[in-house]
């Protein structure tokens, strides 16, 4: 069977039963938005590199977690937003007293420092761990409110509201921002 | 609103300004389908790996005592 033309359940079902070309087609679907989210919620490319790949390695070794219920891309998206999570709380707790300058950046300040772009990333860094994924994923991955409430397995409402509260806080940021430049 | 703050679309815009980074290597898929490999490879190991001639030795020293008693 082509393996293109398998669901992503069906090539997550190959892929632990060691089929390479299904976890290659599951790799093609998933790993980008996997990688673009861990990216920008970790600031550092090395700690979003290895969440995605522990994310990918226990997906396809471990039998346990995903209910094979169709919402594949929402469980990945999820255990990456929770990987960093953990990762970047291990990380402060480790170096807590020390300043840990490489989790406040986001992924384009370095390109854009000193920017409206860099200040806006800057003011994301500083909001709560759930309004950044949030808000990266409506604003950056453009998903719709039913899918980032399936990451999150919290209700729409819930998330909407959490966006526009998001929203309106970057928006606050950024216009004391443009009134010191 | 105009406060002259940003709008959201403008918010979403300049967050989105910027592409996430390409994949690096060592998330490629041949890369990642080796490691896959290599940790199931891993986990499959019996316990008295890697011989279990020593394992029976082992046991057998344990067991020493107790069948001479």
């Amino acid at each position: 069977m082509d393996p293109h033309a398998l669901s992503e359940d069906e090539s997550l079902r190959a892929a632990r039963s060691g089929d390479r070309a299904a976890f290659e087609v599951l790799h093609g679907r998933l790993a980008g938005p996997a990688y673009a989210l861990a990216r920008r919620l970790a600031g550092s490319p090395d700690l979003a590199a290895d969440v995605v790949q522990d994310v990918f390695i226990e997906l396809v070794n471990s039998a346990r977690g995903y209910r094979f219920d169709g919402r594949l891309r929402a469980y990945v998206l999820r255990m990456v937003a929770n990987s960093v999570y953990s990762a970047q709380r291990a990380i402060r707790l480790r170096t807590s007293g020390f300043p840990v300058r490489e989790l406040d950046r986001g992924p384009e300040e370095t390109a854009v420092a000193g920017s409206t772009a860099g200040a806006a990333w800057r003011a994301l860094a500083q909001l709560d761990h759930a309004e950044r994924v949030v808000v990266i994923l409506r604003a950056c991955h453009e998903l719709p409110f039913p899918e980032i409430a399936d990451v999150l397995t919290e209700p729409e409402t819930t998330v909407k509201s959490r966006y526009h509260r998001a929203i309106e806080r970057l928006r606050r940021k950024l216009a004391a921002w443009e009134d010191t430049t | 609103m105009n406060d002259g703050a940003p709008s959201e679309v403008e918010i979403a815009s300049l967050l989105r300004a910027e592409e996430a980074d390409a994949l690096p290597p060592r998330l490629a898929s041949g890369h990642l389908w080796r490691e896959i490999e290599a940790r199931r490879a891993r986990r499959s190991l019996p316990i008295f790996a890697p011989s279990s001639l020593d394992a029976a030795a082992v046991l057998q020293a344990a067991l020493t005592p107790a069948l001479g008693g």
